[in-house]
């Protein structure tokens, strides 16, 4: 089993969950942060941290995103999160947003 | 040095030993009352010369009792081995482990010395440890000062971490950060114990000092589970790293460590961990396995018994030294020919097997099931586990039947711990734990290991409406 992040990260990235991870495998993507689960140990600490349950088991997790965790914590850009920072602006109103799946951005804009 | 007197009541942890449970907390040992709040999160120079621990060593030195300590007073009065007792074994490894082996020499480089220990006989394990005291004594006081202050350091540390993904039936929300995840979801509060790794950089990097200082010559590594630690895996890999420097080389090989671990991980970042340690020469593996088949996934809730079994398949085809320990509870004692037949596939594995407090747990206790179905049962048990091919005889293992003994006679004299309201609250706060089991539920077991606990359990809330009645 290992754990999953879900669309209730999207456009929110709290990040009180890389504080407590014991084996770093947070990553951070422009508006989320997924687990990578050949990383994660199922420890469940970053559970209870999540202020807006973004973290599931997998057992209970959608299918759609256990795939995109195993996926964008390899993909390009998207970088290993250890330290806890401010969540994005305006994540109290993306947080009454009920289906997120829309607004997952999965590549960096290049400047 | 000051002058201080010999005693016979005195334990030699709260010089030598080092305990950090898994919220950072301290206590004298792992068996010793956890009364010392005020010193969790401390260092090892705060902890160890803490006024707590002054008075403790001055008190012991007295010859006065120790509240923390009542746990071993009442083992030793009732025939058991004590840690108190035990503590002698960690003072000087090379020099007891010889000693302690009475003339099996050999067994110092091959064999785990302490279980002799245990099997020795009452009065001459006694006698020993006199004999231990006393020579040891002067030695384990020199360093102390008038005010109970010392300069030695501690030479056998027990470290856990919350680290965990099981949510035990017998395990709790202290020691397991699984359990703290599932107190969240039960409503118990909403912000749990959260890791410090600042705190556990700081006891990886005084473990290593004491390493580099050729100090430490035990390690007990427990949990939460020790494998998902990353404390516990900078400390053993540096272990590695100064054994590749020839002084430190037959340094490392003599410390002795001691793993207890739920057998669900067999890797660690990719790694095989039986490979890793199997490079370490004195260490040994007690598996926790409460149980097998369903059973296992009941007791240990979240671990599932192929994957267990396929890691065990993976550590003993290593070559690392395993051995199983189970708490005999009720549902192992119900599944005792499935349990010990499936060890019994490996002549002469060591299992302990440890007695569980009647009145703790719900449904794991013997006080769960009635008289008429649970005594039959345990005499049952008692008669397998003495024909195991395992090697279940030593001296703990020997007093935890007799103990069972010992609770069926007070059953069959007086069956008051099976007051009915006693079963009900029981069986509403094991129900409600169901709720949350993540593998296999007690009724589930229950209908494949005892037909007739399992009807009864079925039949309880009749029993409730009778009650109430009443």
């Amino acid at each position: 089993m290992t754990f999953v992040v879900d669309d209730n990260c999207v456009n929110c990235k709290h990040t009180d969950c890389v504080s407590v991870c014991p084996v770093d495998c947070f990553y951070e993507g422009p508006n989320m942060l997924v687990i990578n689960p050949d990383e994660c140990i199922d420890c469940a600490l970053c559970l209870p941290e999540c202020p807006v349950d973004a973290i599931k088991a997998d057992d209970d997790a959608d299918p759609y995103w256990i795939e995109m965790n195993a996926k964008l914590s390899y993909h390009e850009g998207w970088e290993m999160i250890d330290e806890q920072k401010p969540p994005m602006e305006g994540h109290e109103e993306a947080n009454k947003i009920e289906d997120k799946k829309h607004l997952l951005e999965i590549d960096f804009v290049q400047l | 040095m000051y002058n201080f007197k010999y005693n016979e009541s005195l334990c030699a942890f709260p010089w030598i030993h080092n305990y950090s449970g898994p919220q950072y907390d301290r206590q004298l040992c792992c068996t010793a009352k956890p009364d010392m709040p005020e010193l969790t999160g401390t260092t090892e120079e705060e902890y160890m010369n803490s006024p707590t621990m002054k008075q403790i060593r001055l008190d012991m030195l007295e010859g006065k009792k120790i509240d923390a300590c009542s746990n071993c007073y009442y083992r030793e009065e009732v025939g058991l081995v004590s840690m108190r007792e035990n503590s002698w074994n960690f003072i000087n490894a090379r020099h007891h482990y010889a000693d302690v082996s009475v003339g099996k020499d050999s067994l110092f480089e091959n064999g785990d010395v302490s279980a002799i220990y245990n099997d020795l006989p009452d009065g001459i394990r006694t006698a020993r440890v006199k004999e231990w005291q006393e020579q040891e004594f002067d030695r384990l006081v020199e360093n102390t000062d008038e005010h109970g202050h010392i300069t030695n350091k501690p030479t056998y540390y027990d470290i856990r971490t919350i680290h965990c993904n099981l949510q035990c039936v017998s395990c709790g929300d202290t020691f397991s950060s699984e359990h703290i995840n599932l107190s969240k979801k039960m409503g118990h509060y909403t912000e749990g114990f959260k890791p410090n790794y600042k705190y556990e950089d700081n006891v990886a990097d005084e473990m290593i000092q004491g390493l580099k200082d050729k100090r430490i010559n035990n390690l007990y590594w427990a949990g939460g589970e020790p494998f998902m630690s990353p404390l516990h895996w900078r400390v053993m890999e540096e272990m590695l790293e100064l054994r590749k420097r020839d002084e430190y080389k037959e340094y490392i090989d003599l410390i002795k460590v001691h793993y207890n671990t739920n057998l669900t991980k067999s890797k660690w970042k990719n790694k095989s961990i039986p490979e890793m340690l199997s490079k370490y020469k004195r260490l040994y593996i007690e598996a926790s396995l409460d149980g097998v088949y369903e059973t296992l996934e009941y007791t240990r809730d979240g671990a599932k018994w192929k994957e267990i079994e396929k890691n065990w398949q993976e550590y003993y085809n290593s070559g690392c030294d395993m051995r199983i320990t189970t708490v005999l509870t009720a549902p192992v004692i119900f599944d005792i020919d499935r349990y010990l037949n499936y060890w019994d596939q490996y002549p002469g594995l060591q299992i302990s097997i440890h007695q569980y407090h009647p009145y703790s747990g719900p449904s794991l206790s013997t006080i769960f099931y009635p008289d008429d179905i649970i005594i039959p049962a345990i005499e049952y048990a008692i008669k397998r586990i003495e024909r195991s091919k395992t090697t279940i005889a030593s001296d703990a293992n020997g007093k935890t039947i007799k103990v069972l003994k010992e609770y069926i006679k007070q059953k069959k004299e007086n069956s008051k711990w099976d007051k009915m309201e006693n079963l009900i609250i029981t069986k509403d706060s094991h129900e409600k734990r169901d709720d949350f089991h993540k593998t296999t539920r007690l009724s589930n077991i229950l209908k494949i290991i005892n037909k007739e606990a399992y009807e009864w359990y079925e039949s309880i809330p009749s029993l409730r409406i009778d009650t109430n009645e009443i």
